[in-house]
């Protein structure tokens, strides 16, 4: 760690960064408290207390699990499950696909590389929403509509993820490929057993950016699917809310059950993050 | 050979994939319908259908209203057949008509004029042909707070439309309730939202917005859209109503009492709730207009069309004719929605049930029926009324926030004269 | 790529394509194949399609099919002020929220990589708002920025009068930028840790035995060895902002008076609400056109300064 390496010295110090990072983290985490305390509340309460300051600003008046209960004899399962697991075939199928192609492209020599990652970085710059539309029609003639296939197709290749291993697969020393050619390796086991172990950080970064970027998926779903329990469940929550009556508990208790999700991977994650070999000289 | 085996279990994985899913195909027996209501809402007349047409079924889909319109103009404008029917917001059946989004239903239903109410049927109409059947209808009263009102020494308006308040009286009213303690004075359920506000410039003569043989021509910098929204920009500089609360979070404020007039939907579920809890007492009014110049109240709401490109219609046809054009299904439709009945009978019969309410103060149901016959305006019905309403709205929206009147609306006049300008020449190469 | 050493195996791989290696070129197509695929299939050819859409005709009626309309949409969109306004919008808007953006999270990343307690709790509360649906963040924050709302009413009680937020033209793009850190900053700390964990030990142990005080550490040590991350975040940060529009959309449509009408909420408008595709085409491509030149830039910059 960057701050482990040298003295801070004073425990003082310390003590202050940890009230700086704590007060920090409670104002980011303010608002995620509100919904969930909203969620805690009926609905006619969720609105009431914003001003003047109160306690029950934030915490609720009335404490009630009608919500969540709402929830269980609904579609909501079904949703969290679909999205549970689009994001994992997306993450499962993406990494190899982009970690298979940005070692191509750090690692294998071949005419036209450099005009293929251009075109690589360009395509993830093509905002997905401007190409939703023709994209939809061209799935849906294919018959993908409300399928998996259609929910995660797109989202395998993701020119940032690529990106990212590629950065790190450059950083990989080319001795060990040489060594490795030497021997007589092939490509495959060059790839599969030297380079893809030395990068789990990157691997974790990307599968990270893969699992957000379909978590996340708003526009996608909501134009390839029609069948409501094939919808992913960040849709569904929006249709939580009707016409007619407003009533945002049960919308912020599923709100509440969706962010959980990603916020428990990455706190599995976080260990992870450090290297696993030796750093020394591995950075140009 | 590793890589292979990888290959080969990329595309069964594929394969598996590709066959996996729900899959919905239009036509046949299913139905399959998309509409802005909650599921639950619904169940009674999807049930009551289903149980009078032995092996329909009624699959649906709800988006919330603003999805609503955009997933169905970008799935119509793909041709999707993933659906069969749809609701479509009466405003907007010129601009689906013309767009070829809506199934002709002119000579396959029968008389329909007989059986619903008249600015339904219009409604529900273009260029003399009836592309969708009326479900629902609206209207506006104005709500008050019993208590408030009395602190104020006011006497309350009556739902006589005969003696009907004229805005600048709600307007005092409004600014006295506030002196003797009243948290805000006046607030539009539908804030900044042209369907709510249409009355005002209507009121004085200003017209709807929009001339011209094909309503595509903006007409909104005349002198009574400014005096009527010079009004409405007032209500908020001074202080009768708070800016930048989202229209759904409105009923909330008069339902905590906070509130001493408010107008919305007749017959408010959330207001109800509140009265039967004995959270706030509150009575209804006819909705105002401005001194000197007419009565005027917004209506229209759903009708149900179908999706053109669906080859067997039949099924959707039936559908929408239970709903539609008989009692029973159009009692059931709209059981558990805050909204009114379009076919005529149903329509007495809400009046009658209206009128037996503890809740309703006496006399709404008759306002309700004079109102739709005499005050109702129609949204323009033009097909250009989307890229309209999505332009006076946020015109609205700058007013409501002290934005110049007249220049706020000078600017949306010329933003809409660009945007309408291709509908314009489209339609003069249609001939 | 000669060896002194050549083992038959070897002997056999080495045949050429011009200065390529026949078998490393053939493994590229393999290894490349399903990505390139994807790309092309899933990105590059819908972009053609739309590309071609911005050509046609904007308005589609029955009886009048979509024709050729040649520079139609890109004359009308360049001539229109609001597009213009939507323009010098977009462009304020990514100019301050990158860099703020981005030097916050890499002061939190920094901050939340000292040796404090529960930093991992710290962490993780800085990634929830990331992990809030999308569709749900600008409800909470609507309501907090209502003038009725949670914030003035803070505001209120440390004596600061209620301020207009979303509903003034001043404060309402501020407030979006508000938002949007909220979400982002947690997201991008994350990879910027990533790169801070990378810092081998030994160099900031030799930094600090040399005499350099935490300041020059951080400046002469750490940002060095943070290049590629930060350039990453820059750009990727660029790009995500640049594509910006569903707050916008929840909580201001645009306003108050076209001061939060970004280029893509109108193309969203467009090409969903109002259903003129031609129109939403013609806006993504000078849309990208833009942010293309912006990156661009940014990575001339960024490797100016590296071999600088």
């Amino acid at each position: 760690m960057v701050g482990s390496g040298y003295k801070t010295g004073t425990l003082l110090f310390r003590g202050l960064l940890t009230v700086v990072a704590a007060a920090v983290a409670l104002l980011f985490f303010l608002p995620f408290f509100w919904m969930v305390s909203s969620a805690l509340r009926p609905g006619e309460e969720i609105f009431a207390f914003l001003s003047p300051l109160s306690p029950y600003s934030l915490i609720p008046k009335t404490l009630t699990l009608d919500n969540f209960a709402q929830l269980f004899g609904g579609r909501l399962g079904r949703n969290v499950f679909n999205s549970v697991l689009t994001t994992t075939l997306t993450v499962t199928l993406g990494l190899v696909i982009c970690s298979t192609a940005a070692f191509a492209l750090s690692v294998l020599r071949f005419p036209f590389r450099s005009a293929v990652f251009a075109a690589v970085v360009v395509s993830f710059m093509i905002p997905f929403d401007a190409i939703a539309i023709p994209l939809a029609d061209t799935f849906r003639a294919l018959g993908l509509q409300n399928t998996y296939a259609g929910l995660v197709l797109p989202a395998v290749g993701d020119g940032l993820a690529i990106f990212v291993l590629r950065q790190f697969f450059m950083g990989i020393p080319q001795e060990m490929k040489e060594a490795a050619r030497v021997d007589g390796a092939g490509w495959w086991t060059i790839f599969w057993r030297i380079y893809a172990p030395l990068s789990k950080p990157a691997l974790i970064g990307a599968g990270l950016l893969l699992f957000l970027g379909q978590w996340q998926a708003y526009l996608w779903p909501l134009l390839i699917v029609t069948d409501p329990s094939m919808q992913v469940a960040p849709v569904a929550l929006a249709q939580f809310v009707g016409q007619y009556e407003f009533n945002f508990g049960p919308m912020f208790a599923g709100a509440t059950i969706v962010s959980v999700i990603p916020a428990v991977i990455l706190l599995s994650l976080q260990p992870y993050f450090v290297r696993s070999v030796s750093s020394q000289g591995l950075k140009e | 050979m590793r890589a292979a085996g990888f290959g080969l279990s990329l595309s069964a994985a594929g394969a598996f994939l590709a066959g996996c899913g729900g899959g919905q195909e239009g036509g046949g027996d299913g139905i399959t319908f998309i509409a802005a209501e909650e599921p639950a809402n619904f169940r009674p007349v999807i049930r009551g259908f289903e149980a009078a047409n032995r092996g329909m079924t009624v699959s649906y889909n709800n988006y919330p209203f603003d999805q609503l319109n955009s997933v169905l103009q970008s799935r119509l404008q793909s041709e999707d057949t993933s659906f069969t029917c749809y609701a479509v917001d009466q405003p907007r059946v010129p601009a689906f008509a013309a767009r070829g989004y809506l199934a002709d239903l002119s000579d396959r239903v029968g008389d329909v004029e007989g059986q619903v109410l008249r600015t339904s049927y219009e409604a529900s109409s273009y260029d003399g042909k009836l592309y969708s059947l009326p479900i629902w209808t609206s209207e506006q009263v104005l709500y008050y707070n019993t208590a408030l009102l009395e602190k104020a020494g006011i006497e309350p308006p009556s739902t006589n439309p005969e003696s009907r308040w004229t805005w600048e009286e709600t307007f005092s009213a409004a600014k006295e309730a506030q002196g003797a303690g009243a948290k805000w004075g006046l607030v539009f359920s539908q804030v900044n939202r042209y369907y709510q506000l249409q009355p005002l410039p209507e009121s004085l003569g200003g017209g709807p917005g929009l001339r011209g043989p094909d309503l595509l021509e903006p007409d909104i910098t005349n002198d009574a859209w400014v005096e009527a929204f010079e009004w409405y920009r007032k209500t908020f500089s001074e202080g009768l109503s708070p800016r930048g609360i989202p229209p759904e979070q409105n009923a909330a404020l008069f339902a905590a009492g906070d509130v001493a007039f408010y107008v919305g939907i007749p017959s408010d579920p959330t207001f109800e709730e509140a009265k039967k809890n004995g959270q706030i007492d509150w009575g209804v009014g006819a909705h105002p207009y401005f001194e000197g110049g007419e009565a005027v109240t917004p209506t229209d709401s759903w009708s149900w069309g179908i999706n053109p490109f669906v080859e067997d219609q039949e099924a959707a046809l039936a559908w929408l004719k239970y709903v539609a054009l008989t009692k029973k299904g159009a009692l059931q439709g709209a059981q558990l929605v805050p909204v009114m009945p379009a076919h005529s009978e149903a329509f007495r019969e809400y009046l009658d049930q209206l009128q037996t309410q503890s809740t309703e103060p006496d006399g709404v149901a008759d306002l309700l029926d004079h109102e739709l016959e005499n005050t109702a305006v129609h949204r323009p019905r033009s097909i250009g009324y989307v890229q309209f309403e999505e332009i006076l709205n946020t015109a609205f929206d700058d007013i409501s926030t002290g934005a110049d009147v007249a220049k706020t609306l000078q600017r949306a006049s010329g933003e809409l004269r660009r945007d309408l300008e291709p509908l314009r020449s489209a339609l003069e190469q249609q001939g | 790529m000669t060896d002194a050493k050549t083992t038959p195996r070897q002997q056999r791989t080495t045949r050429r394509l011009g200065s390529f290696d026949r078998g490393e070129v053939l493994a590229a197509l393999l290894f490349l194949g399903p990505a390139l695929a994807a790309l092309v299939m899933f990105r590059i050819v819908p972009a053609v399609s739309a590309l071609v859409t911005s050509f046609k005709s904007s308005v589609v009626l029955v009886g009048v099919s979509s024709s050729f309309a040649g520079l139609d949409n890109y004359k009308t969109l360049l001539t229109s002020p609001e597009f213009w306004g939507s323009v010098k919008t977009t462009l304020l808007f990514v100019g301050i929220v990158v860099p703020v953006q981005t030097a916050a999270a890499l002061a939190l990343a920094v901050l939340l990589t000292q040796k404090i307690p529960l930093a991992r709790v710290w962490r993780l509360f800085l990634f929830l708002p990331f992990s809030v649906p999308l569709g749900i963040s600008p409800l909470i924050w609507g309501a907090a920025l209502r003038p009725d709302g949670i914030v003035n009413a803070v505001l209120g009680a440390v004596g600061i009068g209620a301020q207009p937020f979303l509903t003034s033209p001043t404060q309402a793009l501020p407030s979006i930028m508000l938002v949007v850190s909220w979400i982002g900053v947690g997201y991008w700390m994350v990879f910027l840790i990533a790169g801070l964990q990378d810092i081998p030990n030994t160099y900031l142990e030799a930094a600090a035995i040399d005499g350099a005080n935490w300041w020059r550490r951080f400046f002469h040590v750490v940002l060095p060895l943070m290049r590629r991350p930060l350039a990453f975040v820059l750009v990727a940060n660029t790009v995500a902002n640049f594509i910006l529009f569903a707050p916008v959309q929840a909580l201001t449509g645009g306003g108050p008076r076209q001061s939060t009408n970004l280029i893509m909420f109108d193309t969203y408008q467009n090409a969903f609400i109002v259903g003129d595709r031609a129109a939403a085409s013609a806006q993504v491509v000078i849309l990208l056109i833009i942010m293309l030149s912006v990156v661009v830039l940014q990575f001339r910059l960024l490797s100016t300064e590296e071999s600088g």
